[in-house]
């Protein structure tokens, strides 16, 4: 489905990923995880298409996800969740969920995006009274499950999510991983990253474990749990958890 | 690393930067035409900066063009009566004023308050990931952000100029009256004598130009900025430099080429 092929990036003199190929198939869940700025976000990033990177390319079913003109097609397609739960500052919750749908919907019926966006928002115990308030004034907690909410509403086949559990309160920590185990059992593709164990265990079909820029493992989290090399252990002893 | 060698990194930065400048102007003006065609300009962005940039500043300039149109007639009389060629105070007001003085003093305005502003929302969002959001929409940012930016300053700043022009004219004629008292009809009639379509036509050609740049400027030093709330700051001190010297450069090639072709 989505193909990494010789995916380099560099920052002014430092090398973030170095000559990274994979491939991602559809209906699996996987999981991005690796130390401290070991290049995950950025990792997912590129497969997004959110930023180029500087050598390689990504395709999704074949085509280059950077080819001009197709941005709008790839994107309804691929649903795209912040780290910290990023909303357009100068609009109001009810405005930036709107936005997306306006661009990626056109054609879609006004009064019934309403219904199903006040729907999704309680799917993630987001009180409608939130809707016309700027994002500076509501919960960083609520500004990322609103941006889950965009993401579910434009129906995605690909959902990228950097570090799902990142910034949640409990309640809608809850109502995220519920959500995601629904997105996965009806077949939908997952890339996340992040050192949850949670996640992990219950939700990832595959572990890429990223060192250095580099891909280091990449295989079932049973094995990724139990492996034998002394610097895989010792990351997951002292960096999964919840 | 020698001096020599300093200068020719200097220069070689210089020219990849007016290189990159020059492929984000070209980008502009072919996805406006697209869009114009189309009729997809963000028609809520485009709305806020002309409200912003051109109602918002209407207090400060019509003070600063009533003081200026004022101050003109005063200097000039003093200095025009000592030969007897209080005449000339209209030529003086059309030169000094409408050719030059209104669409740059506008500029300035527009530099201080909507191109610094500009600069620093676009360098905020940028920081706060608001530039990948759009873009994981597949919302181009120079579509949604960019151009109606760039076109709600052009709007804003031609009918600034206008305007200013018309209020300096007022305050001209206001102290013109201290001197010698002057119905406006009787004030108007002698400008509109020493008035000609070019010099009008060069305010307004000027503003649009002046408008274009100043936008286009400050939104790509916003977009310059990379991660850190710091830059931010850095970059609006460039787009206000860029845009003044722009501003000026702009302003001796269209005056050379008023002079050349009349």
């Amino acid at each position: 489905m989505l193909t990494l092929k010789n995916i380099s990036f560099r920052h002014k003199e430092q090398t973030v990923l170095d000559s990274i190929n994979y491939h991602f198939e559809p209906n699996k869940t996987y999981t991005i995880t690796g130390g401290l700025s070991s290049g995950k976000s950025t990792l997912l990033k590129i497969t997004g298409g959110l930023i180029p990177p500087t050598e390689g390319i990504v395709c999704f079913r074949e085509r280059d996800i950077q080819t001009k003109g197709l941005e709008r097609e790839i994107h309804r397609k691929i649903g795209y969740v912040f780290q910290e739960g990023v909303l357009i500052s100068n609009l109001s919750v009810e405005e930036n969920i709107g936005l997306p749908v306006k661009y990626l919907l056109p054609n879609s019926n006004r009064d019934e995006q309403r219904i199903r966006v006040k729907e999704m928002l309680s799917r993630f115990r987001v009180d409608s009274s939130y809707l016309d308030k700027r994002p500076c004034s509501i919960p960083a907690s609520i500004r990322k499950t609103v941006n889950f909410a965009i993401a579910f509403i434009l129906q995605p086949e690909v959902l990228m999510v950097d570090d799902p559990l990142f910034n949640l309160n409990k309640p809608e920590r809850e109502a995220v991983i519920r959500e995601l185990t629904n997105f996965k059992r009806s077949g939908g593709t997952m890339i996340l990253t992040g050192n949850s164990e949670r996640i992990i265990k219950d939700l990832t079909d595959e572990v890429i474990y990223l060192n250095e820029g580099k891909i280091q493992y990449s295989d079932k989290p049973e094995l990724f749990f139990t492996s034998t090399d002394s610097e895989l252990s010792q990351f997951v002893t002292e960096e999964i958890g919840d | 690393m020698n001096y020599i060698d300093r200068i020719g990194e200097r220069l070689i930065v210089f020219i990849e930067n007016i290189k990159s400048f020059g492929r984000f102007m070209a980008t502009v003006v072919r996805r406006f035409l697209s869009l114009y065609s189309e009729k997809k300009i963000n028609a809520d962005v485009l709305v806020r900066q002309v409200y912003f940039t051109g109602f918002e500043a209407f207090w400060l300039v019509s003070i600063i063009a009533f003081g200026i149109g004022a101050l003109i007639i005063l200097q000039g009389n003093i200095i025009l009566s000592t030969f007897g060629q209080t005449k000339l105070m209209y030529v003086l007001l059309v030169t000094v004023v409408i050719r030059e003085l209104s669409s740059i003093l506008t500029a300035l305005i527009v530099i201080a308050r909507s191109g610094t502003s500009i600069c620093t929302e676009l360098g905020n969002m940028k920081v706060s990931h608001e530039i990948d959001l759009l873009q994981s929409y597949g919302i181009s940012p120079i579509n949604y952000l960019v151009i109606s930016r760039v076109f709600g300053v052009v709007v804003a700043l031609f009918t600034l100029t206008i305007y200013f022009n018309i209020i300096s004219i007022l305050g001209g004629w206001f102290f013109t009256s201290f001197f010698y008292p002057i119905p406006l009809k009787d004030f108007m009639m002698h400008l509109i004598g020493e008035l000609s379509v070019g010099d009008l036509l060069i305010s307004v050609i000027k503003s649009v130009f002046f408008g274009f740049f100043i936008a286009l400027i400050s939104c790509y030093q916003g977009l310059q900025v990379v991660v850190a709330r710091t830059e931010v700051p850095q970059r609006t001190i460039r787009a206000v430099v860029q845009s003044i010297l722009a501003v000026i450069v702009i302003d001796i090639l269209i005056t050379y080429i008023y002079y050349l072709v009349l």
